[in-house]
């Protein structure tokens, strides 16, 4: 119990931390953010009219106390290139995101699952060394690299998934699965490497430790013994990275959401870094990393709860 | 079975690092030289990997390319790993509260997915490979940070330690000669497998536009440069996706082995 | 001369009192054996003493000094003038260091001023000879030597820099009897010799028999008997010092 309250503890304040940080080094873009949004109507009088509505003129430590308290209430601010609020922007471009993600995931978690349980089953055989020469070239591409080609040779032969754009949900499920499809393969290519390998080394090693007692223990069917427990373990083993996982997805989605031009949140994200919308920026990175900060305590205490629930049954 | 990874990785790496090092002095073609008129051509034996949207020598670029490649991963991931390892060196043997202040540095950069870490350096100090550089060390230092600091955690307490101090050497002494040559291991391997993600993160960089910029030749420009034809002349994304995917798997490849037998060399001492 | 003493020194751990109101006092050249089973604080105290872990209450004196009030000069002093032999040997010595290196260390202490490394290497030849070790153990690495030689080879190094104390934390616990042996045929030998004070901790009360000048027993943090060598084994006082010579026979 105490150390689960030292995580939220720590974590609260690694997000304080965070956003300071965040804020601080936006802070010194050179060059000044206001002018650069006004773009050729920068006017001097208009510079400092937008400055001292946009409360830009107050010392930095002033200008975060605001930010900040106003972000507590959910208020990042506007954006410059958009003219609307970031909030607003952010929540509109979340849910294909999410979809995003979440499609990624079903993909790569049962299919890692899968192919990491038989590979540590069948050990060092055809299927265990095809998978890991797959997995190690795997890591070595780029995850655009793997959308282009995906694009190339996949969706302009078969016209069955479109190479950009996104079909809302609203407007057909069928179009929204199916624009999602090919970005989500490319990003669960990213994350199936990793899970494979966690999958199969935590299944070797539970293997290795009930395998031996239970084939000792005669009458008791090999198949249903080894599947019982090493098995659990195999799936629980994914958890123990996700909050590793996460932050290469969010990476990953990125890129992805550039290459298929999908109204994400990366992307929103990529056009406030090349437009330098500070508030924007300060907006969307905040938001993630919090909930990057936010989904790791979650998994460190489900982890730390099973593992008491565990420790407890075995005794 | 291990040899044979050895030997493979190496000759992959050889293939980068020839071109990159061989384009120090020379290139068949500068690499900014247009063509215009000789777009899109195949291989052949004038361009030995043809020429791309610009009629520019892709071979040439991409010697070039790998140069930049080789360089930036190494360089980015040494200054990672010297100023992580101090810090993390530094928080594992101070006070308590010194370390906790430490800790939590890193704790908050190791929370920025990496991209966005780089993509928000590129916004304060623009693109280039200067800043690329810097932005992927940045990336590095929390992870040789927290790396050194667990390492140093554990061995802390280990007899031979406390025998170095009860001799009356010097913290740093002890770290120098005591603590280093046991550390080192793990640190080299960490080392290998970052600068195949160093390599990664800069061509993902580069190819969103916020790396190396045209007119330098970079993987991921190059790559990028390719997206915008690839209904057209899809080859494009071949050589430099290619040769990418082997200087990276040729980098992970011998961080593996070299992991290994440095597992090996620590087991024989007990 | 007291060279090393405390006074009313306790040690609290998180739910235990290792050790309760402990003082004693080390003189120049004495040799004195600390018995006692394990759990009874001996090691703790070694380790205060020595200047390892901090008393929760109680001074450590050092030449007259008080260990917690010394500047840094004196501190560093007081660092090179206590030296450890450690009931590891093993363990002690750096696993990645010949040993020809780890007993140059003790020469590279802050503050002690730089002696070349010839005069250095001559030194541990020396030293070598004198607790019988062969000059061909220098190029080896401490898991290649056997525990009798490892713990030789510790003894070396304590004693390499002419310490004015040597602290034995169970030295010879861990090494088989007949090595046992030798290794205190030896300590004894470099007492003729050497002037230095020798602190003997042990859980066994025969291997201080002929190794020290007093003994001091002890049982859950306290003093239970302290007297000279042949009083305490011939006549002890206490049930408890009763046990231990009857049980080490």
């Amino acid at each position: 119990m105490k150390e689960i309250i030292r995580r939220i503890a720590s974590s609260i304040v690694l997000i304080i931390v965070v956003s300071f940080v965040t804020f601080f080094m936006l802070m010194l873009i050179p060059g000044d953010a206001v002018e650069i949004s006004l773009g050729t109507e920068a006017t001097p009088e208009r510079v400092t009219e937008l400055r001292a509505a946009l409360g830009m003129d107050a010392p930095w430590y002033t200008q975060y106390m605001s930010w900040f308290t106003h972000a507590l209430a959910g208020d990042f601010g506007v954006s410059f290139t958009y003219g609307e609020n970031v909030t607003t922007l952010l929540l509109s471009r979340l849910p294909v995101t999410l979809s995003l993600m979440l499609m990624a995931i079903v993909i790569a978690v049962p299919l890692a699952l899968t192919i990491g349980v038989i590979a540590a089953l069948k050990q060092n055989k055809t299927f265990d060394i095809i998978a890991r020469t797959l997995m190690q070239m795997g890591d070595a591409m780029p995850q655009f690299w793997i959308a282009l080609i995906f694009l190339v040779y996949i969706a302009a032969q078969i016209e069955i998934f479109p190479i950009s754009g996104f079909t809302p949900f609203s407007e057909s499920v069928y179009g929204g699965v199916m624009s999602l499809f090919l970005p989500a393969v490319v990003l669960a290519f990213g994350m199936i490497a990793t899970l494979i390998r966690i999958v199969r080394s935590s299944m070797l090693h539970s293997l290795k430790q009930d395998y031996m007692l239970m084939t000792r223990v005669s009458g008791v069917h090999p198949v249903r013994a080894i599947i019982k427990y090493p098995l659990r373990d195999a799936l629980i083993a994914p958890l123990t990275v996700i909050g590793i996982q996460i932050s290469g997805l969010i990476s990953g989605v990125i890129v992805v959401e550039s290459i298929f031009s999908l109204p994400g949140v990366g992307r929103l994200l990529f056009s406030a870094v090349l437009k330098r919308d500070l508030f924007l920026i300060l907006g969307l990175v905040s938001f993630i990393v919090t909930s990057v900060i936010i989904i790791t305590l979650i998994t460190d205490i489900l982890y730390i709860l099973l593992n008491k629930k565990m420790r407890r049954n075995e005794s | 079975m291990r040899k044979y990874l050895l030997i493979l990785s190496i000759v992959l790496l050889l293939i980068p690092s020839t071109l990159g090092l061989v384009s120090l002095f020379y290139t068949p073609y500068p690499i900014t030289q247009m063509d215009l008129g000789n777009r899109f051509s195949g291989m052949s034996t004038e361009h030995l990997l043809g020429t791309d949207q610009f009629g520019r020598d892709i071979l040439s670029r991409l010697m070039v390319a790998s140069r930049y490649a080789l360089l930036l991963g190494t360089v980015s991931v040494t200054l990672g790993l010297f100023i992580g390892s101090l810090i993390g060196i530094i928080s594992a043997l101070s006070k308590k509260w010194i370390s906790m202040i430490f800790l939590r540095f890193i704790d908050g950069m190791l929370a920025f997915p990496g991209i966005v870490l780089a993509m928000m350096f590129v916004v304060v100090f623009g693109d280039g490979i200067y800043s690329t550089l810097v932005a992927i060390a940045i990336f590095m230092i929390p992870i040789f940070a927290r790396l050194t600091y667990s390492l140093i955690k554990e061995q802390q307490h280990a007899l031979y330690i406390v025998a170095a101090k009860s001799i009356g050497l010097s913290t740093t002494r002890i770290v120098w000669r005591h603590y280093l040559p046991v550390i080192l291991p793990r640190l080299v391997t960490q080392f290998s497998a970052s600068i195949g993600s160093a390599i990664l993160i800069e061509s993902a960089l580069s190819y969103l536009g916020l790396g190396v910029v045209p007119p330098n030749a970079s993987f991921g420009l190059m790559l990028k440069e390719a997206q915008s034809f690839m209904l057209s002349y899809p080859y494009l994304i071949l050589p430099s996706g290619i040769l990418l995917v082997i200087t990276v798997l040729g980098l992970n490849l011998m961080g593996d082995t070299l992991n290994d037998r440095l597992m090996k060399l620590g087991d024989t001492n007990d | 001369m007291t060279i090393l003493s405390c006074e009313d020194v306790s040690k609290h751990f998180k739910d235990t009192v290792a050790v309760k109101g402990v003082s004693l006092a080390l003189g120049a050249a004495e040799s004195i054996g600390i018995v006692g089973e394990s759990g009874s604080g001996k090691s703790t105290l070694a380790n205060i003493l020595g200047g390892l872990i901090p008393p929760t209450s109680g001074t450590v004196y050092f030449d007259g000094e008080k260990i917690s009030d010394m500047k840094k000069t004196d501190y560093m002093n007081f660092r090179q003038n206590v030296q450890f032999v450690f009931q590891s040997p093993k363990e002690s010595l750096h696993p990645y260091l010949k040993v020809r290196t780890s007993l140059r260390e003790p020469f590279y202490a802050k503050g002690r001023r730089r002696t070349l490394k010839k005069e250095i290497d001559s030194q541990i030849l020396r030293a070598l000879e004198r607790v019988q070790l062969n000059e061909s153990v220098l190029d080896k690495y401490p898991h290649q030597l056997s525990g009798g030689q490892a713990q030789r080879v510790s003894i070396v190094r304590a004693m390499i820099t002419d310490p004015k104390v040597v602290i034995f934390d169970e030295a010879v616990s861990a090494l088989d009897i007949l090595v046992q042996r030798e290794v205190i045929e030896i300590l004894k030998k470099l007492r003729q010799n050497i002037r230095t004070s020798y602190l003997f901790i042990t859980h066994d009360i025969s291997t201080v028999q002929s190794l020290t000048d007093r003994i001091i027993v002890m049982k859950d943090g306290r003093i239970v008997e302290i007297g000279k060598t042949e009083d305490v084994l011939n006549d002890p006082q206490n049930s408890y010092t009763k046990k231990l010579i009857e049980s080490a026979i």
